[in-house]
């Protein structure tokens, strides 16, 4: 358990930059690999280096951009501008959920500091984030740097995806599609802190299955994680007894 | 050419951003105005597993026993209390080792 700190202003150090990059070593590779795919699609939509770079730098959200460039039109107009817009945002919906889960560690900050280091939010600074936080880290660098690694491996690593087309032919046997999900597995593992949680994640397993199931793409994610942080939230009792409300 | 820009894609890549941007700061914008109690703090605690077990559970069961071995043994690693880095690479091993086997 950790312990409930009062809401100090949290500090932005060098450091901390530095740990928060360090968290993000073993995503390098996969991120890479998975930037090589993005540019080849890219490529094959007919982008120029210059945008895919500048939709790397800017949007900086893999699966949306991947599932985007699949809609990418040949000839634009009105509703295809919509249409990508749109699945854009279905399928970053997730990151709405995760800001708000930052609320306690970022809130007393600077908001300018605060809603800066927002800008690098990806599922992976996400969850090691709050990993971080669980242990009483408070150090805003540690968000910051991995969300910046992890943007400069995004911007570099599409452009030879471009240029060569197809590099990877089979990534699946060499299990690069399992590292982010082993990873991330590992790290929430260490956050479980009872029945409350084996019941909250059971039911956004179950639910985001069944959604996956029912409806495909990526909507399953935020449904399924929405009833799993709802069913938590109300097995826990509304006031903490010690506070005496 | 590989350099050139043109106008509707810039407009596509500009429309991406500004609803990215959007989704990454409103949920934090929000919450200014909602007191965090004991339920929804929680919660949130609880979410990194949500997200998880949403987003894994469908990949697990499509995927087959390659995923569920390497993650099952991720997590057990990890609540076992070694290193993320040490269950990644024995999780990941395993995989690999289930894969090229033929499963």
């Amino acid at each position: 358990m950790s312990p409930v700190l009062p809401p100090a202003r949290p500090t932005l150090t060098r450091a901390g930059l530095v740990t928060g990059a360090r968290w993000m070593v073993p995503l390098v590779l996969p991120v890479s690999i998975f930037g090589l795919a993005v540019g080849a699609v890219a490529a094959q939509k007919g982008l120029t280096l210059v945008e895919l770079s500048l939709m790397n730098a800017l949007v900086y959200a893999g699966a949306a951009q991947l599932v985007a460039l699949g809609l990418w039109p040949e000839q634009w107009n009105g509703p295809a501008l919509m249409a990508v817009a749109l699945v854009t945002l279905t399928v970053n919906a997730r990151l709405l959920l995760m800001s708000a889960a930052f609320r306690p560690w970022f809130g007393p900050a600077n908001p300018v500091i605060a809603y800066g280091a927002l800008l690098t939010l990806t599922d992976a600074n996400y969850i090691a984030g709050q990993r971080y936080y669980a242990e009483g880290g408070r150090d805003l660098g540690m968000f910051i740097g991995a969300g910046l690694l992890l943007w400069v491996v995004w911007i570099v690593a599409p452009i030879p995806g471009y240029l060569a087309g197809r590099l990877i032919q089979d990534s699946r046997a060499f299990g690069v599609d399992l590292v982010m999900p082993i990873y991330f597995s590992a790290m929430v593992a260490r956050l479980w802190q009872g029945r409350n949680d084996s019941l909250g994640w059971l039911v956004a397993g179950l639910v985001g299955f069944a959604v996956q199931r029912w409806q495909g793409g990526t909507v399953h994610v935020v449904i399924g994680s929405l009833a799993g942080m709802m069913i938590v939230a109300l097995l826990t009792p509304a006031a903490k007894k010690e506070a005496g409300r | 050419m590989i350099l050139d820009a043109s106008l509707w894609t810039l407009l596509a890549i500009l429309a991406m951003t500004a609803v990215t941007v959007f989704v990454r700061m409103f949920g934090f914008f929000l919450m200014g105005f909602m007191p965090v109690g004991p339920r929804l703090e929680a919660g949130f605690r609880s979410l990194p597993g949500a997200v998880a077990a949403a987003t894994f559970t469908p990949l697990v069961v499509q995927d087959g026993l390659s995923a569920l071995i390497a993650i099952g043994v991720a997590v057990l690693m990890a609540r076992a209390g070694k290193s993320d880095l040490m269950a990644l690479c024995v999780a990941l091993g395993l995989a690999i080792a289930i894969r090229q086997a033929g499963f």
